[in-house]
């Protein structure tokens, strides 16, 4: 027996015949309450009024807890001046200023590479009073700071020549020092490059290594000299 | 539908503007609770709160359009549902007394309350009587306005079984409105 207590065998044949198929647009349109009951498809008066009744406007029994959902967002919700939204859209600041960057990021970048400078120039100063006033130079090799005695006029050498060592960390400045000037041979030198951590202490002991130093001794000579052109060019890179 | 002032609405609320998530929230309240009746009856308005409370608190990350937030709602609202459907699972072994049963009311008839007093909530009963992909499928489609891709990004279907699901839901709809009707005739 049906839920309309008749048996199936009992139903009258024309009731179902009178509801047609849907096609796919007039399903959505009924879905979508665009379809009024006197224009639906046989059979399916019923179906668009009830449609629309339940995508009909809210009655007050439904609006009746907005107290309770307000005070849930007092609680709960963002506050409107503690809160910044992180999200993508851009907003706008009552005085018109974008939130994020500063818009004066040229100003700000101005003064920062102003400062970047002085330090720079700080640094290149205090190195080079170090250097002048008696920093530790390996003995018997020619010192970086008399380097531009030989290393020619005009150079701006003191400071330029000292200048790459205060603001490189020392020890490869002190590993430059070592190995520039002297260019042992190959052997030699590929056992001090093995030494690379103690490479602070390598420009002492190469200095001492080349000192008893077998043949290679006149080579120090010429080797400052080539060096020079070599280190050179670096301030200028650097302007 | 708040239509093209959404985004000045939302972005207010998100500030803590209190009349601007009234207005969010006038607009999909109705349209919560009848889901959620449909899906767990007698416990719409405790979903709804808690919905809600999800929705205050996750307001300030949301980004979308007004479609893409009726469907965050929609889903919160769904996922409360389902969690209050698992809980009520366990506790199923839980014996009701046959006085308790005798007390509750008969239901309606959903068909002809619909048909004769076309209230909403009496539509959404009458929905809520087909099987309960298909009610939750319309329902999605009508009462929350949902597009067919976010029906089934909501329900975890693909977009076909979506539409066979609301052809066959009308179509079991225009029956037993018929039918209703046909029996009314007769008698």
């Amino acid at each position: 027996m049906g839920s309309d207590g008749v048996f199936p065998a009992e139903m009258p044949e024309h009731g179902p015949a009178l509801i047609d198929a849907l096609d796919d647009n007039t399903a959505e349109r009924l879905v979508r309450g665009r379809v009024s009951p006197d224009d639906a498809p046989p059979g399916y008066a019923g179906v668009a009024k009830v449609l629309q009744a339940a995508a009909g406007p809210a009655v007050p029994e439904e609006l009746a807890g907005q107290e309770p959902a307000l005070a849930t967002f007092r609680a709960y919700g963002p506050s409107s001046a503690a809160r910044a939204r992180p999200r993508g859209r851009e907003q706008a600041r009552p005085d018109g200023r974008r939130r994020g960057r500063p818009d004066g990021r040229g100003r700000v970048d101005g003064r920062g590479r102003g400062r970047v400078v002085a330090l720079a120039l700080a640094g290149v100063v205090a190195g080079g009073l170090w250097t002048a006033a008696g920093a530790p130079s390996p003995a018997g090799l020619p010192s970086r700071a008399g380097a531009p005695q030989s290393g020619g006029a005009g150079s701006g050498a003191p400071g330029s020549l000292t200048q790459a060592r205060p603001m490189t960390p020392p020890v490869t400045g002190a590993a430059a020092n070592a190995r520039a000037p002297v260019q042992p041979p190959a052997r030699e030198r590929s056992t001090r490059d093995g030494g690379g951590p103690a490479a602070s202490r390598a420009s002492g002991h190469g200095a001492k290594e080349h000192r008893p130093g077998k043949p290679p001794k006149p080579k120090p000579k010429p080797k400052p000299e080539k060096s020079k052109p070599e280190e050179k060019p670096k301030p200028e890179h650097r302007r | 539908m708040i239509g093209p002032s959404f985004e000045a609405v939302l972005d207010a609320a998100a500030g803590g503007d209190e009349a601007a998530f009234g207005i969010l929230w006038r607009d999909l309240q109705p349209g919560l609770l009848r889901y959620l009746e449909a899906l767990a009856p007698g416990a719409a308005e405790d979903l709804a709160s808690e919905t809600w409370l999800r929705i205050v608190q996750g307001l300030g990350r949301f980004t979308g359009d007004e479609r893409a937030f009726r469907g965050w709602v929609f889903t919160v609202a769904r996922h409360r549902a389902v969690d209050r459907w698992r809980r009520r699972v366990r506790r199923r072994d839980e014996l009701v007394p046959a006085d308790a049963l005798a007390g509750l009311p008969a239901p309606d008839d959903p068909a002809g309350a619909a048909v004769e007093a076309i209230s909403s909530r009496a539509a959404v009963a009458l929905i809520a009587t087909l099987p309960p992909d298909q009610a939750e499928v319309v329902l999605l489609r009508v009462v929350a306005g949902l597009d067919v891709a976010q029906v089934a990004a909501i329900t975890g279907k693909r977009p076909g079984n979506v539409r066979v699901l609301t052809h066959r839901a009308l179509r079991r709809l225009a029956d037993r409105l018929g039918a209703d009707t046909r029996v009314r005739g007769a008698v």
